[in-house]
């Protein structure tokens, strides 16, 4: 090119530049160019390649590729060509003058400019190989500093090919049992002992990886004790003993090492906590490669170092059954149990490591065990701290199951003897819930390997029904805990499955009368009970008090549980003064036999003030609630007394007492978040009665604030609870208060769509639902309409003998209301006048439904 | 980096001091070593690598230079040049290992696998592509080198040649063009 035409292109290439791209820049250098089609032409080039990072890829990829090219000789070895290289030092072979044999020499990358840092460091090497004398850790010969101030290290040559290539050209296991893995078993077993020398003199390896493990090439003259193996690269090496040398080294903060092998506490660069366990845990690394050809986190992360750490200190490994149909599953229970994120869960030492090897090698039962049901369960709680009522689920969950793993611990003594009935069926027990916990999380779950509760419960259903068909006894236990945690995730027909069906298998096994189907029906009760169908919770519960008087006598405690159990679930039946009868017989009998004052007694207590608030008796209610929160705080610690508090808040905002149910709300509220999360289900509940105590005090701007709290924790909690039909309820009340009534209206037809949806359209709490939205429809112009529904549902309630004393009023005073908004004011008056009797007769003149009632009839006389 | 005790190193560098080298490769090392560690930056993190290979073996040729060394500009200058004849000479080996040429290099041992051809051939291309660059714009093809090879930004790039920033990114910007069309080919 012309120096003219390079000129008129760069004008022309600048000038283009600086034009928006597309018809802009295209009329210019049309206009530019003219006829001159070459013209434009290298320009169009060059504006599209001014587009691509050609350049900075190729410079970035060879500046990446490149490896120190190899110097003549050096002190009085002469170079034959390089070996390797690692990120301080590159390793040549080299021909030693005197005496004359081939050595493999290790020189520090910078050469003579190399800091203080690297030269340590490579000291530090040659110092801790003097120390080794093993078979298979690569020898030193010598060491020193050439004419020219290269540092330069003289090791033995080694025969042989790095782990990482070996294993390349392995063919790829098909099954993973003992004869398929026993080869590389052996290998490993080489490498831990030369570790286990290491740290028997002090030294700590800390870069454990295939390529610095050679697998020797076999000579021919081959004697049976030759090493198999060789360690090399100790350039990381670190001194357990005391080491004044060593600060500078061992910066905290300082990430050294290769990465894919590197351990949690290494990649965090934690220095101080690095101990011989690190090296178990690059061993773990090296012994899952080996067994499964893949890297235990399989994908390696693409991004940043950040990404790659926080994958190494968080990731489960990739479970074997990813890569195998059939392995022996206590390889990778060795290999995880190396591989703990936490120092303290790993083997303790290298030796204990091998001897997992030797055990498993010689049939011999391993001392490692995968990580029990207990501990998953409580791994899984700690994810689900933040969140969900799940929670509550898991906690049921864990007492169920904290009985199956002290059988399993009697296993693994049983085992030892060799086997009995009672052990093969723990394990079974054992293997199912670790299976569960292993693997339960489905292909379809959502991203990271995390299991969510629901997956649990629905896989865990799953292998029951496929899995242990054969063994009944082991089915219905089982049953009984997905039953129980179904019971608090939902959904409950789910739960009420479950019970039924291990309440079939226990009474066609074992007959009518037996204590397992007495823990059927318990969870029967629980289930039905929150279905709101309390008449068939009582008759469950009836049948497990039978069944429990019969097998322990009358007062046991057991009884005296399932009797308070009865009695909740009378109450809400409506049958107040057997609820009240027979929890009062329950608190006398743990008076009679001192149980009063421990955790079981006090429930009872606050059951005793449940039933009391169902009943209405709220001057009787509340001190029984007080006293059961104030002495569980004494006996469990204040965050046991959530139920209580939450319990006590409800029979203050019931009988008007507005401001003491808000102290009692806002505690509760802090203590829930406290236990279980800020996301905890139970706080929608607390933060709806709370609203209404707000609402009571007529701070509605606060109290609507609130119900929209309790709103949005529903919402992240799925929304489908159909507790959520009360913050519409309180919502629509507040809105009607602060004269938006569109709104209000809005609020109560959702509330009462949530009610169907949740406890289907007959329940007692839909039904008072629906006699709230024919008032709401009825006072906003839609008078026909609203009382029609405003009748259906009081007439549903009549039915359900759910008319309590205080809802039947409310209901009176509500039909009044819609009756006087349709122009039916006889009516609407005599309405009002029998809700304003009854409350009068119940909580008095002063209480806050007394006044709206008076207010209604007043305001009806206009 | 302290201007002035570089300069003043480099000048007892001339002056025969070889250990004012030695003194020099802490303070400038942190601003070679970002050549290459900028390059490698969208690499995957997996596979960390360490970028100082090249900036060493610049070093090492650098003390070739002793007493023609001006400044800290020049001697800016030479170590890009040089780093880039590093890398270009490496890539020029292998290419000839490949063909079955010098025989002298075995196998390499290490874990980080054997260079691809392929990647090779390219610091070769940009190469070729420079010479054309600087047979036709001398000036542009020091400015490649400067901020390619050299690490160094437009502003020090326009200090070194004594020209404005405006017209070292310029000039950039069509060099950069010119060469990314001739690797293309």
């Amino acid at each position: 090119m012309s120096s003219t035409r390079w000129q008129q292109v760069e004008e022309l290439f600048h000038a283009a530049e600086a034009l928006p791209a597309g018809e802009a820049r295209d009329r210019f250098l049309a206009g530019a160019c003219g006829e001159d089609q070459s013209l434009r032409q290298q320009v169009d080039l060059l504006m599209a390649a001014a587009q691509t990072g050609v350049l900075e890829q190729a410079v970035g990829k060879a500046a990446q590729n490149f490896r120190t090219p190899v110097a003549q000789s050096i002190h009085n070895y002469r170079i034959i060509g390089q070996l390797g290289e690692g990120g301080m030092g590159v390793v040549f072979e080299a021909e030693q003058q005197s005496p004359r044999r081939r050595v493999a020499l290790k020189l520090i990358r910078s050469g003579r400019y190399a800091g203080d840092r690297a030269r340590r460091q490579f000291e530090r090497e040659a110092e801790a190989l003097g120390r080794l004398r093993h078979p298979s850790i690569a020898t030193i010969y010598e060491s020193g500093v050439a004419e020219d101030g290269q540092p330069y290290l003289a090791m033995e040559l080694i025969d042989g090919a790095p782990l990482d290539r070996w294993l390349d050209q392995q063919p790829a296991l098909a099954f993973l049992r003992k004869s398929d893995a026993a080869g590389r078993l052996q290998l490993f077993r080489a490498t831990c002992e030369a570790v286990v020398y290491a740290h028997q003199h002090g030294i700590i390896h800390r870069d454990l990886k295939p390529s610095n493990i050679f697998i020797l090439t076999p000579r021919s003259t081959s004697s049976a004790s030759e090493a198999a193996v060789k360690i090399l690269d100790f350039g990381l090496a670190r001194f357990t003993d005391p080491d004044p040398a060593a600060p500078g080294l061992t910066e905290a903060g300082l990430v050294q090492g290769s990465l894919p092998f590197m351990s949690p506490e290494q990649a965090r660069g934690e220095t101080d906590r690095i101990d011989t366990r690190t090296d178990i845990y690059s061993l773990g690394v090296i012994l899952y490669w080996l067994l499964t050809q893949r890297h235990p986190y399989m994908e390696q992360p693409a991004g940043s170092i950040a990404d790659a750490i926080a994958t190494i200190c968080n990731a489960p490994p990739a479970p074997f059954r990813l890569r195998y149909r059939r392995f022996d599953a206590d390889l990778e229970t060795i290999a995880r149990k190396a591989l703990e994120k936490d120092p303290a869960r790993r083997y303790q030492s290298v030796s204990a490591l091998l001897g997992d090897i030797d055990h498993y090698l010689a049939d011999l039962p391993i001392v490692a065990r995968p990580p029990s049901a207990l501990y998953q369960l409580r791994k899984l709680i700690q994810r689900h701290r933040a969140g969900f009522a799940a929670l509550m689920g898991l906690l049921a969950l864990l007492l169920t199951f904290t009985i199956v793993t002290l059988t399993q611990s009697g296993r693994v003594r049983a085992e030892r003897d060799r086997a009995n009935q009672e052990a093969s069926t723990a394990k079974q027990v054992s293997k199912f819930l670790v299976d569960l916990f292993l693997y339960a999380n489905p292909a379809t779950g959502k991203g990271k390997g995390e299991l969510t509760a629901r997956d649990l419960l629905t896989s865990g259903r799953a292998r029951l029904d496929k899995d242990l068909q054969g063994q009944p006894e082991l089915r219905a236990r089982l049953l009984d805990n997905i039953g129980h945690a179904h019971n608090v995730l939902g959904p409950l027909p789910e739960a009420k499955r479950a019970f039924e069906d291990s309440l079939a298998i226990r009474l066609k096994a074992l007959g009518p009368d037996s204590l397992e189907s007495a823990e059927s029906w318990g969870g029967l009760n629980i289930t039905f009970h929150n279905l709101g169908d309390f008449a068939k919770a009582v008759d469950a519960e009836r049948h497990a008090v039978r069944i429990l008087e019969k097998n322990h006598g009358a007062d046991h405690a057991k009884v005296a549980e399932a009797l308070a159990q009865l009695a909740v679930s009378l109450g809400a039946q409506g049958s107040f003064a057997e609820a009240e009868t027979v929890i009062r017989r329950v608190v006398e009998m743990d008076r009679q036999a001192g149980r009063l004052d421990t955790e079981t007694g006090i429930t009872h207590l606050q059951s005793l003030g449940g039933v009391l608030r169902m009943k209405e008796d709220f001057a009787a209610a509340i001190p029984v609630l007080r006293e059961a929160a104030e002495r569980m705080e004494k006996k469990a610690g204040e965050l046991e007394i959530g139920p209580s508090l939450n319990e006590l808040g409800i029979a203050l905002n019931r009988s008007g007492q507005f401001v003491e149910a808000e102290k009692a709300l806002r505690r509760t509220d802090a203590i829930v978040a406290r236990a279980y999360g800020p996301e905890n289900l139970n706080r929608a509940s607390i933060k709806t009665n709370l609203a209404y105590s707000l609402a009571g005090q007529r701070r509605f701007a606060e109290a609507e604030s609130v119900a929209r709290e309790a709103m949005a924790l529903h919402i992240k909690n799925g929304g489908s609870n159909p507790r959520r039909a009360d913050v519409h309820g309180v919502l629509t009340e507040i809105l009607e208060n602060e004269g938006r009534l569109p709104e209000s209206v809005l609020e109560m037809r959702a509330a009462y769509d949530v009610a169907v949806k949740g406890f289907g359209p007959t329940h007692f709490r839909t039904a008072l639902t629906g006699v709230r939205l024919g008032r709401q429809l009825a006072i906003t112009g839609a008078a026909k309409e609203g009382l029609s529904i405003l009748e259906k549902n009081a007439a549903l309630l009549v039915q359900g003998g759910h008319q309590g004393l205080l809802d039947g009023a409310i209901v009176d005073r509500l039909r009044g209301e819609a009756l006087g908004a349709a122009g039916d004011p006889v009516r609407a008056r005599q309405a009002l006048q029998r809700s304003l009797d009854r409350l009068g007769s119940r909580v008095g003149p002063n209480h806050p439904e007394t006044k709206k009632a008076r207010a209604a009839l007043a305001a009806l006389k206009k | 980096m302290p201007e002035d005790s570089i300069t003043q190193l480099i000048a007892q560098w001339r002056a025969g001091d070889g250990a004012a080298l030695d003194a020099l490769t802490p303070l400038v090392y942190d601003s070679l070593r970002q050549i290459a560690s900028r390059h490698m930056a969208r690499e995957n993190a997996w596979h960390t690598l360490s970028p100082t290979a090249v900036v060493h073996e610049a070093y090492l040729r650098l003390q070739g230079y002793q007493a023609g060394v001006q400044d800290r500009a020049h001697f800016l200058a030479l170590a890009a040049r040089e780093m880039r004849r590093v890398l270009v000479d490496y890539a020029r080996r292998v290419k000839s290992q490949k063909r079955g040429g010098a025989d002298w290099q075995r196998v390499t041992l290490s874990g980080d696998g054997a260079v691809e051809e392929t990647r090779a051939v390219d610091v070769i291309a940009i190469e070729e592509a420079l010479t054309k660059l600087a047979a036709i714009d001398e000036r542009k093809a020091r400015i490649v080198d400067l901020m390619v090879f050299g690490g160094l930004t437009a502003d020090e790039t326009a200090e070194v040649l004594q020209i404005s920033s405006s017209t070292v990114n310029r000039e950039w910007r069509f060099a950069r063009a010119f060469l990314q069309n001739e690797l293309k080919t």
